[in-house]
């Protein structure tokens, strides 16, 4: 695995990132998080896990952020306002209190790992995780449905 | 070598990025983009422990999987909801709608 | 097969009352007309069939003579089973034996719970006529039934503690049922009034338990009485003096005899049961249970002072009132003096002869007093016209009743009375000579009453509209709010009341009869010999008993005779000048005492109480009010219905999980 290759990704992520939650601009936002979304697809490629990837890319990358553009010019949102100082500091605390938090976590010195194959992601997600996947079907079918009833005009 | 570490790493920050803009956005949409922010920090952070330590069944990737499809469930949601309360509000700013006070 | 059998039904004699007390206040609304009554009156009857199966069984106990080897020999037959004893645990601490509801029936008790029954269930036959039309009705019976559970409950007590309970339940009863018409303003002051008083004397009752407790360990009648003799002397008179004033406040000895009189303002069923037959005497029962204890403290003596004292005092005073439930009441306090006596001079089968015997003829005279009231219209004896014409069944019980408290032979008086007057005789003879002063005087107001009521037509009472009478100076109310009884017309011809009434009085009358009669020596050992163990001066032969006998029934009939000689042609003879009529019927001043002085003193560590109560005790509460209204209102702020103000709590809350839980 190329360090440098990490290192491009990893900040190209968390540039887009910080986009993201900085941005007075609405749709600038909506577009950095596609920005961000496709380059940690690039670090699951980097993993080794290509369907993971694709899906993350598919979903996250491209329909997410289609669906919060939408939103976006349904609701004729423009700006954002930017919140008060006194909020900033709190959120870096907070935000820096957790990472104080987790970095004891982090030292595992591992180094190899083993790129998964599509059919062996397939295979498992349909015998281990049968159960789990139909659920999430379910799932999505129930948001569907959700979406439309919740957001449907009802006739006066 | 790119350890695990480094991918735990960076995962902990985006998913403080995540929370800071979960904290400060005024704009609801920022706010539900944030979150995907935080989901997909944490599903990062499993397909790579998976990666690095469970060669056999790799459970984390397929947890991540999960993770997406449940984000892209939570969001569309979020956004029926979102649409109600700009109906009602007029403005999707996070301080219009303060009626459940006290 | 010797074997007291009616052991399981005996605690169903105390709980069917408490049943049918439910059963008439839960479903009060359902019973209409008459129905209450006959309802409560039949579960008196299953109860006074229960009774009477275990007091006929215990029967088989007594003793009887017997011819051995020609000498004739007092002979107790054995009866398995006999003394019954059924205990409840109720309260069990770790180990210890804690306090237990003990049902306990011996000959006393067998007795005494018999006369209960019986007695209640003529009241209770008489009530459903003399109460219809009240509004309260069911309600009525419902009270009824409850004094009855309880006063069983306390006559069958085998525990000390289960016997208190009791008593507070019977006090309770009598404050409701005296304040029954509680719409008068003179009921109202009547039931605080006995409330209060019998209340302080339930001090000493609490207080001698607590200590008996503590010197002895336990409260169960058999094994008090086998260990009275463990206790110091000192100690023992002291714990028989407090229970001593309990008895003194509950059967209205002097100087607690205040509330009795003006209980009267209760309903005359209330009267005859309460405050004549049962409750009254559950002192004088309660003496007898403690027996012992008095006898080890040698505090019998103060009994038979304040019995003999309280005796002459309420008789010279019943010759004084106008008012027959008054007399009556006078009476009583009279009567339960004399059993206060025979306790004391050692008199203690005799005391409790006289307690049944009375029971059922004060509880005659009584309900025979509520007919006259029903038929004439008035309490009033000067207001009564000729009611021996009119009413003739309520005058011949009554003749038998007055017959009975006069003692004059052969009724039931006769027997007991001069018994416990013999004993005083041989113990105390300054005390006899009270007694049978006494005796002067109760035949003497007897027949006063008998002869203005009974004989003479009706009158404009002499005293009601005297100046010492104006409102109820022994109830501190004034004439506005304590108006004398309107007078009924003056042709207003009396009629004999209904038969559910004369009834109820045909039965007592006939009980008082066979009461006297079985407790008489003509019956061998009788009633004395039931209830006493080995002999005792009472359980003489008759001819010994003679010479008293005489004398108690020649001074009877001494007053008796001064009060026709009196009374006979003009019934609104005054011998005595009015500032003496006055006192005694102001009752010698004593309950206008109560009230001024004793009220008043008590009146200011009752202020300092109150201050302390408002001000410190309300702050407490009140201050933990405030503070609840307080935090909540600070908590409050906590949710600014802002969504910004929620993440921050969501972050924050996974905040203290990470930290928290990963690194600690």
């Amino acid at each position: 695995m190329s360090a440098v290759g990490f290192a491009i990704l990893a900040g190209l992520v968390l540039a887009g990132a910080l986009v993201v939650v900085l941005s007075e601009n609405v749709v600038h936002a909506a577009v950095a998080l596609a920005f961000t979304f496709f380059f940690i697809a690039g670090l699951y490629l980097m993993l080794g896990s290509p369907m993971l990837a694709v899906i993350q890319f598919a979903v996250n990358a491209a329909a997410i952020p289609i669906l919060t553009i939408f939103i976006i010019m349904t609701t004729q949102s423009r700006r954002v306002r930017p919140a008060s100082g006194a909020l900033y500091l709190i959120a870096v605390v907070l935000a820096g209190a957790f990472l104080y938090g987790l970095w004891g976590l982090l030292g595992a010195p591992q180094t190899a790992f083993r790129p998964v194959s599509p059919e062996g992601l397939g295979a498992r997600l349909l015998s281990v995780t049968l159960l789990p996947f139909e659920v999430a079907s379910v799932l999505l079918l129930l948001a569907m449905v959700g979406a439309i009833v919740l957001a449907r005009r009802l006739e006066k | 070598m790119i350890t695990l570490g480094h991918f735990l790493a960076l995962s902990a920050v985006l998913f403080a990025i995540g929370l800071f803009g979960v904290l400060t956005r005024r704009n609801l949409i920022a706010v539900l983009m944030s979150v995907e922010i935080l989901l997909n920090a944490a599903a990062l952070a499993f397909a790579s422990v998976a990666a690095y330590k469970d060669p056999v069944f790799f459970a984390g990737q397929l947890f991540a999987l999960f993770i997406i499809v449940v984000a892209a469930a939570e969001l569309s949601i979020g956004f029926a909801i979102l649409l109600l309360v700009f109906r009602h509000a007029g403005s999707v700013a996070t301080d219009v709608v303060e009626e459940m006070r006290g | 097969m010797n074997t007291f059998t009616y052991a399981p039904v005996a605690y169903w004699i105390p709980l069917l009352p408490f049943l049918g007390f439910l059963v008439l206040a839960l479903l009060n609304p359902l019973f209409k007309g008459r129905s209450g009554g006959w309802f409560a009156t039949l579960v008196m009857a299953l109860v006074a069939f229960l009774a009477s199966g275990v007091f006929l069984e215990a029967l088989r106990a007594a003793p009887h003579w017997r011819l051995v080897g020609g000498e004739a020999e007092l002979v107790r037959p054995a009866l398995s089973g006999f003394p019954f004893r059924f205990e409840w645990p109720w309260l069990q601490i770790h180990g210890e034996t804690g306090i237990s509801l003990v049902v306990y029936i011996d000959q006393m008790a067998a007795a005494v719970t018999a006369m209960v029954a019986w007695a209640s269930f003529f009241i209770h036959l008489f009530s459903i006529g003399y109460m219809d039309g009240e509004e309260r009705y069911p309600t009525f019976f419902a009270y009824l039934e409850l004094f009855t559970a309880a006063m069983l409950a306390f006559v069958m007590a085998g525990n000390f503690f289960h016997a208190l309970l009791a008593w507070e339940v019977m006090g309770l009863m009598s404050y409701l049922l005296i304040g029954f018409f509680f719409k008068k303003a003179s009921a109202r002051q009547a039931m605080k009034k006995a409330f209060i008083t019998t209340k302080f004397a339930d001090l000493g009752f609490m207080l001698g338990l607590f200590w008996l407790y503590k010197e002895l360990g336990t409260l169960d009648l058999v094994k008090v009485a086998a260990m009275a003799g463990q206790l110091a002397a000192g100690v023992a008179l002291a714990i028989g003096l407090l229970l001593f004033l309990a008895a003194v406040g509950k059967s209205a000895q002097f100087p607690l005899h205040v509330w009795l009189l003006d209980a009267m303002e209760g309903p005359t069923p209330v009267s005859a049961m309460i405050h004549a037959a049962t409750m009254v005497a559950a002192g004088v029962y309660l003496m007898a249970r403690f027996y012992p204890v008095l006898e080890a403290g040698h505090a019998l003596s103060y009994l038979a002072w304040i019995g003999a004292i309280t005796a002459l005092f309420a008789a010279v005073l019943g010759a004084a009132f106008a008012d027959v439930k008054k007399i009556l009441a006078w009476s009583t306090v009279s009567q339960l003096g004399y059993m206060f006596l025979g306790l004391g001079v050692f008199g203690w089968a005799a005391a409790l002869f006289h307690l049944l015997a009375h029971a059922f003829f004060k509880a005659l005279l009584f309900l025979g007093s509520g007919s006259m009231i029903h038929g004439a219209k008035t309490q009033d004896i000067f207001e009564m016209n000729r009611l021996a014409r009119y009413m003739p069944i309520t005058y011949a019980t009554f003749l038998i009743g007055a017959a009975a408290l006069m003692g004059l032979p052969p009724f039931a008086g006769f027997w007991s009375k001069d018994l416990i007057l013999h004993a005083a005789l041989a113990h105390a003879p300054f005390l006899w000579l009270l007694g049978i002063t006494g005796a002067f005087f109760t035949a003497f107001y007897t027949t006063r009453m008998i002869l203005i009521a009974f004989h003479h037509p009706s009158l404009p009472s002499p005293w009601k509209k005297a100046p010492w009478n104006r409102g109820c100076p022994a109830l501190n109310l004034g004439p506005e709010d304590c108006p004398p009884d309107p007078a009924p017309p003056a042709d207003h011809r009396p009629h004999e009341s209904e038969p559910v009434m004369t009834l109820a009085l045909l039965g007592l009358a006939a009980f008082s009869l066979a009461v006297g009669l079985w407790g008489s020596p003509l019956f061998g050992p009788g009633l004395l010999g039931f209830l006493y163990e080995g002999a005792k001066p009472e359980l003489l032969p008759a001819g010994e008993l003679l010479g008293g006998y005489a004398i108690g029934t020649g001074v009877a009939l001494a007053g008796l005779l001064l009060a026709v000689g009196l009374y006979l042609k003009d019934p609104l003879t005054q011998r005595l000048p009015d500032p003496v009529v006055a006192a005694l019927q102001r009752r010698l001043y004593i309950d206008e005492f109560y009230y001024q002085v004793v009220g008043r003193v008590a009146q200011w560590p009752t202020e300092l109480l109150w201050l302390f109560d408002t001000y410190v005790v309300d702050l407490f509460v009140d201050l933990v009010g405030y503070l609840t209204y307080v935090v909540g209102q600070a908590l409050r702020g906590l949710q600014s219905g802002r969504f910004a103000t929620y993440a921050l709590y969501l972050v924050l809350g996974a905040l203290a999980l990470v930290l928290g839980g990963v690194r600690w």
